[in-house]
């Protein structure tokens, strides 16, 4: 079994590699050798054809938002955007504005957003979406990459946040990574599935290497204070690069998840691969090399991006240090994050709301109510954690119950340890079906399962 | 913030704008008569606002977080809550403006005075019915004799007597080796690693706070504050030195791994690094330029103190009025032997007394716990919380000395066990050794924070694993008598 890994953090461990994720993967051309890059993606984040009946918010990073405004304030725009019936509404601060088209403006009449007055309904709150308060819940995505912060209770957890009438999920990451076929899943399922249905928002405390990859799909990145955020570079065994083709899908990967999330793709590069020029013949891949830097617009605020030093800001490498991991105080400045909250309630502002209806209940060792969906996911921690360290007992105990089968010289003895050894391998059977990923790290499959059916039925012969 | 809306602040805010001008004006022209607005600077209090706001008026009521205020605007009073993280200085009436008793402030003992630094005046804290503070020391082993539960408890006690302020005395023991062989480290020891044990910790003093109703005020002392034991001051906003105080032995992150595997993958090893530690010193409000001199030997870093405030730059000194903290420590700039015996070592930057005080991290220097009251504002109204934080410290540390001693004691008294003789002898063996081996699990769930999750699961795991095949050995043992019978 081949592995590799993006483990960040403490543990020097071997992590597996999804060949499969790879190969499933759409190759596109290699990477262009341009340089200089802007960071305006002009990827609107929901664009249906009849725009002229919708208000729209050219932001000055490119996007250009459409929906209804429902809110001025000196400046500051509520936008109420409608995603597949699901409505959500976005709060604009004037420094982000370019311009505000209206609707029946006939797309013409341009007005600056900080020309906007108050209106009428300046005294009003931002509309909720349900006529209330926003219903939100905090899902925390925690420890190793594929096995603790997975793919699978994040989407059992829909109906659960569905059922609770939640318009707004808050994505609280703090992982240092992990395995490399997690990223697509957990991505595909942000992507497709929670930001079709919900506001998702994320809020870092930590998310390296397949962390950050995996969150990189939101368009809305909250960190906390000591937040940090990237660091992505992949490496398997005592600390050797993936390296080569293998490198080069995973970058194109990670370019197309840039994309989703509106993300500059030159940032997510710089946390893959280091700045130094010969990084390129050490990895075996095409240019450019992970070299990054930033201007700043003094005057809209508008941050470019330079896959080289051209920029007046070198944000890789920084203190002699060669690869890209955002802190707060940075992530913000660069407006990769829209801010920095260090409770719901900051994080409530920055959000654009007054007021938000966390759903759950209280629990103890946690500064925001706890959801349903959010027991799922502690629950899934908890039991993978366990099954995780207990699974060389689990292994001995079915390997204990063979060799005693294997030693007993009656058929009868035999059938007492064979079904004993069974009961067993049933439990692991369990295990790897609840928990696929630990499967595919210690290697037990459908094939795996067959063997040791028909080793345990030639015992009773 | 206050419970007065904006246009009432907008209003205020000229108004006493206007009255602190006065009051400056006056002072540049040196007028000895005491103007009107020096008057209400005196016969009133004033709020100075981090956003440049100040309000004046009478503080009705405070604690350690809040400041219950009234004022009056255009001859209408109002009355607002106020976050003390809001204000940058809380200037007190001398006298209060009703005629009342006289604040503390202005109560102080003579004999009192010989304590503090000449001409400083003592800030007042909060001193409604005293102002309660608690103290621990964290001394021994980072990580070891300093770890979360302890910590976790002493501040549960603080909270739950009612403490205003917690003063954490931080006192790592540097040495190594076991404990009756123990020496000092060489200066340009470092254990930067140390720091994830320093995150199971740091929460502790920072987001924990938050969940609950009064959170103390978390003061650190620092008295040796190195390897792990450096990032636990950083992630609190106030910090004081003793004069012999020291920060730092954190300086080898870019030597953490030498030679092995890629330099990419290093350099990913210490970015996600760096980035950790600098969360810690963001949530503090330190400078990362400080931490990162602190932690990295390239990087160069100089100060200089133009309007005497710290001013840092990334490079060499190009002026005299420039000073070096850390050089890029390559070649000739490496620290010399005699450099380091000496403490004058400056490829990375170890923060003492003066020097942290100079650069802002630290408030102060104090050397006994009556200065740092002092320094406090509550030399007078301060009440000690009954406090059980040495018995807690120290029996933590006993206990998990013990649990060691116990640890390697039980696994040579479970190896020791002969598993032989006759089925009632076995069946006794297994038991004894069985039960030995859960003895260990049981310390094992007391200390294994130590040794970190991941590896005390492992360990339970393996202890587990030799049950059960005690457990498998006596079920077929026991088969076999049957059989036999």
């Amino acid at each position: 079994m081949k592995c590799n890994g993006l483990l960040g953090g403490r543990a020097w461990l071997l992590v597996v590699s999804a060949a499969a994720l790879i190969a499933s993967l759409t190759l596109v051309s290699s990477p262009a050798g341009a340089p200089r890059a802007t960071a305006a993606v002009l990827t609107p984040v929901s664009a249906p054809a009849t725009i002229a009946d919708k208000d729209k918010v050219y932001l000055k990073d490119g996007r250009v938002l459409e929906g209804k405004i429902t809110k001025e304030l000196d400046g500051y725009v509520w936008l109420l955007q409608d995603s597949n019936g699901i409505t959500h509404e976005e709060f604009l601060k004037p420094g982000d504005i370019e311009k505000v088209v209206r609707a029946g403006d006939g797309g013409g009449a341009v007005k600056p957003a900080d020309d906007t007055k108050t209106d009428t309904k300046a005294a009003d709150k931002p509309k909720p979406p349900a006529g209330g308060a926003p219903r939100a819940a905090i899902l925390t995505m925690e420890e190793m990459v594929g096995i603790q912060m997975a793919a699978k209770p994040l989407k059992d957890a829909i109906p659960l946040l569905e059922k609770d009438g939640v318009n707004v999920v808050v994505l609280k990451v703090k992982s240092g990574g992990g395995m490399l076929l997690e990223i697509q899943r957990i991505s595909d399922v942000i992507h497709n599935e929670y930001k079709q249905r919900f506001r998702t928002v994320a809020w870092i405390e930590s998310a390296i290497s397949a962390a950050a990859m995996s969150s990189h799909c939101l368009e809305e990145i909250y960190f906390m204070p000591n937040g940090n955020y990237g660091a992505c570079t992949g490496w398997s065994g005592s600390l050797v690069a993936v390296k080569g083709r293998e490198l080069e899908r995973v970058l194109l990967d990670m370019e197309k998840i840039s994309a989703r999330g509106n993300h500059p793709k030159e940032i997510m590069r710089a946390m893959q691969i280091s700045g130094r020029d010969e990084v390129l013949t050490e990895l075996a891949i095409e240019p450019p090399s992970g070299k990054l830097s930033a201007d700043i617009d003094p005057a809209t605020g508008k941050v470019t991006w330079y896959q080289d030093h051209s920029g007046k800001y070198i944000l890789n490498p920084v203190a002699n240090i060669d690869i890209l991991t955002f802190n707060a105080p940075d992530a913000e400045k660069f407006m990769f994050s829209r801010g920095t909250a260090a409770t719901k309630e900051e994080l409530t502002k920055l959000m654009g709301y007054q007021e938000i209806e966390w759903v759950g209940k209280p629990k103890n060792g946690y500064a925001w109510p706890v959801s349903d969906a959010e027991e799922m996911q502690i629950k899934w921690r908890a039991e993978i954690t366990e099954a995780q360290a207990r699974l060389n007992e689990y292994f001995q105990k079915y390997g204990v119950a063979v060799q005693t089968a294997q030693s007993m010289q009656t058929k009868s003895d035999r059938a007492v340890w064979v079904a004993k050894a069974r009961g067993h391998l049933d439990f692991l059977r369990q295990l790897a079906k609840r928990f696929p990923n630990i499967g595919l790290m210690v290697g037990i499959n459908d094939d795996w399962f067959k063997e040791q059916e028909d080793m345990l039925r030639q015992l009773l012969r | 913030m206050g419970k007065i809306n904006g246009r009432w602040l907008a209003t205020l805010t000229l108004a006493t704008l206007a009255s602190v001008a006065g009051t400056y004006g006056s002072a540049l022209a040196g007028a000895p008569a005491m103007p009107r607005a020096a008057i209400t600077m005196v016969d009133e209090d004033t709020l100075i606002f981090k956003d440049g706001k100040v309000v004046t008026g009478k503080i009705l009521k405070e604690d350690a977080t809040t400041i219950k205020f009234k004022g009056s605007v255009g001859g209408i009073e109002f009355e607002a809550d106020y976050k003390k993280d809001d204000i940058l200085e809380i200037k007190r009436a001398k006298v209060d403006p009703k005629g009342e008793k006289p604040k503390p402030a202005d109560t102080k003992p003579a004999d009192d005075k010989s304590k503090a630094p000449a001409a400083k005046e003592e800030p007042v804290a909060p001193s409604e019915g005293g102002v309660k503070y608690y103290t621990m020391e964290l001394s021994g082993h980072f990580g070891w004799d300093i770890s979360q539960t302890p910590i976790r408890d002493c501040m549960k006690e603080a909270v739950k007597g009612g403490a205003d302020y917690v003063i954490v005395i931080m006192n790592n023991d540097w040495s190594q080796g076991p404990k009756e062989l123990s020496e000092d480290r060489k200066p340009e020891d470092a254990a930067f690693d140390e720091l994830f044990r320093a995150e199971d910790m740091d929460d502790i003093f920072s987001t924990d706070l938050r969940s609950y109703d009064k959170p103390p005020k978390v003061v650190f002392w620092v008295k040796r504050a190195m390897g792990g034991g450096a990032f636990l001051p950083l992630v609190c906003p106030t910090m004081y030195f003793s004069s012999d105080g020291k920060l730092g032995g954190i300086g080898n992150l870019t030597k953490l791994f030498g030679g092995t595997g890629d330099e990419v993958v290093r350099q990913k090893q210490y970015s996600l690094r760096l980035k950790h530690a600098e969360g810690i010193a963001n949530t503090g409000g330190y400078s990362i330029q400080l931490l990162r001199a602190m932690a990295i030997p390239e990087f160069v870093l100089t100060v200089a103190y133009p309007n005497g405030d710290p001013v840092l730059y990334e490079r060499m000194p190009e002026g005299p009025g420039e000073f070096l903290l850390t050089d890029d420590g390559m070649e000739a700039n490496s620290d010399t032997a005699k450099a380091l015996e000496a403490g004058e070592g400056n490829d990375v930057l170890t923060l003492t007394a003066k020097l942290a005080q100079d650069l802002r991290v630290s408030k102060g220097t104090v050397d006994d716990i009556d200065q740092l009251k002092f320094e406090l504002g509550i030399s007078r109204s301060g009440v000690e919380v009954k406090s059980r934080a040495k018995q807690i410290m120290e029996g933590w540390s006993k206990g998990l000395e013990q649990a060691m001693r116990d640890l390697r004691r039980l696994r040579g008294e479970a190896n020791a066990i002969q598993l032989g003789g006759d089925f009632t002898q076995r069946t006794r063996a297994r038991g004894q050794k069985k039960q030995i081996l859960q003895k260990m699990q049981g310390i094992l769930k007391k200390y294994g924070e130590v040794f970190g999750e991941e590896r005390r699961l492992g360990m339970d795991s393996d202890l587990q694993r030799e049950i059960d095949l005690l457990d498998h050995d006596q079920t077929l043992d026991l088969q076999q008598q049957r059989r036999k019978k």
